[in-house]
């Protein structure tokens, strides 16, 4: 019962960080930039729903405020990655998105301070199995969660949505001739990828306190399953989502009472995991050898 | 005049990480980010030795080992992973130190850190500790200058540029990149220790997010393969941050101000510096 339990809640954490990945992913197949911003947008959308609710704003009202700061951070995103977009310079993009990341979440201690916030201030409703429970919130994370995913998948393989963001990502130069717009597909991906990631961020903080640096950990970790999963695929970065979360998650759960790990070991058993598979398999868990043509 | 010696010794500290920076970042174009980890690591590592009554002499040798192994997974995945994954991997393993940091308490005292850190007895007061810093500062310099003149400099150049044309003059890339991560790694270690020294307190936070992007700022800044723009730059981002003292403000915003303004730098200096960052095609 233990062990069912560990995994139930290794799902829900293991759904935030496909969720991050999911956007991490579209981001990175149009324009080729790590965005490590992503995880400041999500802590700065859940701060925008908690500023609307102390405040005593309605609840539409404050939704409606972290999703217009949630496309603000993209319209600065836009403006800061486009340039090394079109050059294709990702490094350089990605150093930009690492600052723009580390600014905002810098700004949100300034704002509110670093010590944690909670959305919900009484004890958070659950759903009862037996012994086995899961919060409400958690459990939205993991429906939610997969069928944006289902979604997110469907729409880049089956629609021409999906077939026009690809050619963008395989070659932009070529796309623009046929007359697609690359700047606006990389603006409206990173739209999309900006509440995808706001959403994240208010679901975490319905489960745990809210501080700035909320959104790293869990943008690191979905990086992670990005490299491990392989970045050209988003069935391996699902499956690698999972194997990053549940792991660690099952390793600290089943070691109380041996060595009691504490969850803050969680980080080192991941980057220990990276290592492995990493080295193990470089180029991702479900990418086909291929061979080099120069 | 205390006041100025630690802003003269925490100059000479970052220039040393700086120089690390500066071969790979700047120079080799390797996007090296486990840098704060190398400088916790010096330092924790050695503290933790002493601690456990260990000799000086041993304990520099066991933190040396520490850090050549951490660099050979560093190296390892320089040679697997892309650039930008190296960046991402690399930038984890500063979670992951500070994870180990603030979980194994009976040894490294976890959040609360370790108090009372010994200076060695030739580096007793401040002003000494800041003299040979600056002794140390000038010999990697000239070091970094004459290497830079070589064969081997110039091919680090030209790895940021064309990777191929460097491997079709009989050097390898691999073996000169990872030369180079662990010249960086040792260097950053050094600075760490040298910080504690300083300090003689140690806690999770003396590395992390603000150490690197320091690191990264200055290695973004110091473009060109001079060491006059490394020491310019290493200067800039140790300074800028005093402007901060002018205002009253309270201790626990200051921090954050930090990170935020060099962030700033970072980002006014990659959009301004492009033209230079980025590899131009001669034809």
């Amino acid at each position: 019962m233990f062990f069912w339990q560990i995994l139930l809640n290794s799902l829900v954490i293991g759904t935030q960080v496909l969720l991050l990945a999911v956007p991490l992913y579209l981001v990175y197949s149009v324009s080729k930039i790590y965005h490590l911003g992503l995880g400041a947008t999500a802590a700065a959308t859940a701060y925008a729903l908690y500023f609307g609710l102390t405040n005593d704003w309605p609840l539409g009202l404050s939704i409606g405020l972290a999703v217009i700061v949630a496309l603000a951070v993209a319209g600065i995103s836009y403006w800061l990655l486009e340039p090394f977009a079109r050059q294709k310079n990702s490094l350089y993009g990605l150093l930009t998105s690492f600052a723009l990341g580390l600014g905002l979440e810098a700004l949100l201690a300034i704002m509110f301070g670093t010590d944690g916030k909670f959305l919900i201030r009484q004890v958070l409703p659950t759903f009862q199995w037996g012994d086995l429970y899961i919060t409400q919130p958690g459990a939205w994370t993991i429906i939610v969660g997969v069928a944006l995913t289902v979604l997110a998948v469907a729409l880049v393989q089956k629609t021409p949505w999906g077939r026009t963001l690809r050619s963008v990502a395989e070659n932009s130069f070529v796309a623009s001739s046929l007359r697609i717009n690359s700047s606006l597909v990389r603006l409206v991906v990173l739209m999309g990828a900006s509440l995808l990631a706001g959403f994240v961020g208010i679901m975490t903080s319905l489960n745990t306190a809210l501080t700035p640096q909320i959104g790293f950990n869990l943008v690191l970790m979905a990086f992670v399953a990005l490299l491990v999963g392989g970045v050209s695929s988003l069935k391996g970065t699902v499956m690698a989502a999972y194997i990053v979360s549940l792991v660690p998650e099952l390793l600290v759960g089943l070691s109380s009472g041996f060595w009691d790990m504490s969850a803050n070991w969680k980080m080192l058993l991941v980057f220990i995991i990276a290592t492995i598979l990493l080295i193990w398999r470089p180029n991702g868990l479900l990418t086909k050898a291929q061979r080099a043509v120069d | 005049m205390g006041y100025f010696f630690t802003t003269l010794a925490r100059f000479f500290e970052g220039a040393i990480v700086s120089v690390g920076a500066h071969l790979t970042i700047s120079l080799g174009g390797i996007f090296l980010f486990g840098l704060p980890t190398m400088y916790a690591l010096g330092a924790y590592a050695f503290v933790v030795c002493q601690k456990f009554g260990l000799g000086s002499g041993l304990s520099f040798l066991i933190t040396l080992g520490l850090v050549l192994l951490v660099s050979l997974v560093f190296i390892l995945a320089y040679w697997k992973l892309s650039n930008e994954s190296l960046a991402i991997f690399t930038l984890i393993s500063v979670l992951a130190f500070d994870a180990v940091v603030k979980s194994w308490d009976s040894v490294t005292g976890g959040v609360l850190g370790i108090a009372g850190v010994a200076r060695p007895s030739a580096l007793q007061t401040l002003g000494q500790l800041v003299f040979w810093e600056g002794a140390l500062i000038v010999i990697i310099l000239t070091l970094e200058y004459f290497f830079l003149k070589t064969k081997f400099g110039r091919a680090l150049l030209g790895m940021r540029e064309n990777i191929p044309l460097v491997q079709s003059l009989g050097i390898s890339s691999k073996k000169l990149g990872a030369a180079m991560i662990l010249v960086a790694s040792i260097l950053a270690a050094l600075a760490g220790l040298l910080t504690v020294w300083r300090i003689q307190f140690l806690d999770p936070s003396i590395a992390g997010m603000v150490v690197l992007i320091q690191v990264v700022t200055v290695g973004i800044l110091a473009v060109k393969p001079k060491v006059s723009w490394l020491i310019g730059a290493a200067l800039f981002v140790t300074l800028v941050p005093e402007i901060l003292r002018l205002f009253d403000l309270p201790s626990t915003m200051v921090g954050n101000l930090r990170v935020l303004l060099y962030a700033v730098i970072l980002i006014v200096a990659l959009r301004s510096l492009k033209g230079w960052l980025a590899p131009k095609r001669f034809v």
